[in-house]
């Protein structure tokens, strides 16, 4: 049997959402539309390496070409050496020039849900949480799919053209010049160690600030003894497990989908500032319509998000073949030989 | 990849004239392939004609069945192939999917995909330009299952739209070319 109060919460949402009344019909939405908020940003782990941030239409940047919508920043510009010269030496010009970068926007949908009214008031459990699990389900799901696919289109798995090649691991892109993309090593003290010299490795030094891992990989550094992680730590991770915590200076998100992120491989992230961006121009939203007997709903968002710094991800893939040596961010293979 | 150029706004259009309403029209989004176009020097522009490989990807044109049973269904562009919700610069998240409208749904649409060198005149059937530019409809070379597969019945011939560009409308259709038995 059902209880009294999930008879009530489902009798509600759907009198809610059935609703002429305006005032209710919006009560029902917006129960729906801030449970979701929440929930979507402690879940969608690529909301949590790229803060998102909400835009408006006065942050578009208007483009003659295309009414589609765009917003153009600025990338931190070059600045040549400097030089030692003796006395009575002018210096050289340089021209000030900065380069700019495009985000651009498209929609992420949800299935379109619908019902007769009188189906839904015969689940036994709350129907707001079903309703909100598909929802969520299908737009977190797409947002971190396209995520960590660009994440590893920049780590050198290829792009979208014939032109495109193998995957390039273990070899350095001469634009940063280090790897992006390893595989080698074990996930102890030492293999740990040598993924964190990957972001630092490139031209651009930057170092990771998150990583990403699943709910699979992460057991093997519970595995870690007292002698690889120091007593304490060895103890707690075996009596609590491993919750999401900072490992070597950095926090790990952990995620379970491990579709997405794969087992033996962990992603690094650097800062948010040097990243790119995630901005929102519509915030998900769940559309809802009812005529006579039948509900239908859905929800939608657009983002505009970016890795606008081809240097500040990584990826190592452990445990690779019989190869346990740490491999080298900087090997001598090199993209387009 | 790179930078992308997108088409001038008023260059390449679709109009769905007449149809469903918005929210519940028959439309299909699916990836492009990529890989095909380029290999062929094709591409898509906003009202051109596409149609779905046997992998789900679009190309453009809608190639007859010939000896096959398979068909390809013609489906009109919303977007162009580098509109920027349909791909992205490097380094962005979004694109890698196009829309259209479905041929077979109840749709009188207007176009600037068609081989605007000939004259056509309402009930005349269209086919897909398979011999001239891919994407472009153009008008059948022979009756209805015949050798090519039927995609739209001019509803009205070409003219000009309020923006100036040159734009012919037809109801949209499927009739599958003939299929040539398998001896």
């Amino acid at each position: 049997m059902r209880s009294a109060e999930t008879r009530m919460i489902n009798e509600t949402l759907v009198a809610g959402l059935t609703s002429g009344d305006n005032f209710l019909q919006k009560e029902a939405i917006d129960g729906l539309n801030d449970y979701l908020r929440v929930t979507m940003r402690e879940d969608g782990f690529a909301r949590r390496l790229c803060p998102p941030v909400n835009i408006t239409a006065a942050d578009l940047d208007r483009q003659v070409d295309t009414a589609k919508p765009v917003v153009v920043r600025d990338k931190e510009p070059n600045s040549p050496v400097a030089y030692s010269v003796p006395f009575g030496t002018t210096p050289m010009n340089h021209y000030i020039k900065g380069p700019r970068y495009r985000i651009m926007f498209d929609r992420i949908l949800s299935r379109r849900f619908n019902a007769d009214v009188n189906t839904l008031l015969t689940y036994d459990m709350d129907i707001r949480q079903i309703l909100n699990d598909y929802i969520l389900k299908d737009i977190m799901g797409e947002e971190d799919r396209k995520y960590i696919g660009l994440t590893d289109w920049i780590c050198g798995a290829g792009g979208r053209t014939v032109a495109a090649g193998p995957v390039l691991i273990n070899q350095t892109d001469p634009s940063t010049g280090s790897s992006k993309w390893v595989s080698g090593g074990t996930i102890d003290r030492e293999g740990l160690a040598n993924m964190m010299k990957g972001l630092p490795s490139s031209i651009r030094h930057l170092n990771p600030s998150t990583a990403l891992v699943n709910n699979i990989t992460v057991w093997d550094v519970v595995a870690l003894g007292r002698e690889q992680i120091g007593g304490n730590l060895a103890e707690e991770l075996f009596v609590n497990g491993f919750a999401e915590r900072i490992i070597m200076g950095i926090p790990w998100v952990i995620t379970i989908k491990t579709d997405l992120v794969a087992t033996n491989s962990i992603y690094q992230y650097t800062e948010p500032k040097y990243l790119g961006d995630f901005l929102i121009l519509d915030d998900i939203t769940v559309s809802t319509k009812n005529e006579n007997y039948m509900i239908e709903f859905f929800g939608y968002e657009s983002i505009g998000a970016t890795i606008a710094n081809d240097a500040a991800v990584c990826r190592v893939d452990f445990n690779y073949g019989a190869q346990v040596t740490p491999p080298d961010w900087k090997p001598a293979a090199v993209w387009g030989d | 990849m790179g930078n992308l150029v997108p088409s001038q706004m008023f260059d390449h259009n679709l109009d769905v004239v007449k149809g469903p309403s918005l929210m519940h029209r028959l439309d299909f989004a699916a990836d492009p392939d990529y890989a095909a176009l380029e290999l062929a020097g094709d591409t898509i522009h906003e009202g051109g004609l596409m149609s779905l490989t046997a992998a789900g990807k679009l190309i453009a044109g809608c190639p007859s069945g010939g000896a096959s049973i398979v068909q390809p269904m013609p489906i009109f562009a919303i977007q162009g192939l580098n509109d920027f919700d349909a791909n992205s610069d490097v380094g962005n998240l979004s694109g890698g999917v196009m829309s259209g409208v479905v041929g077979t749904g109840g749709f009188e649409i207007a176009t600037t995909e068609f081989d605007s060198a000939l004259t056509y005149a309402p009930n005349e059937l269209l086919a897909s330009d398979e011999a001239g530019t891919k994407g472009w409809v153009t008008k059948a070379a022979g009756p209805a299952y015949g050798a090519e597969t039927i995609v739209g019945c001019v509803s009205r011939p070409a003219a000009a739209n309020a923006d100036g560009a040159n734009m012919l409308a037809f109801w949209t259709m499927f009739l599958p070319s003939a299929v040539t038995p398998t001896p």
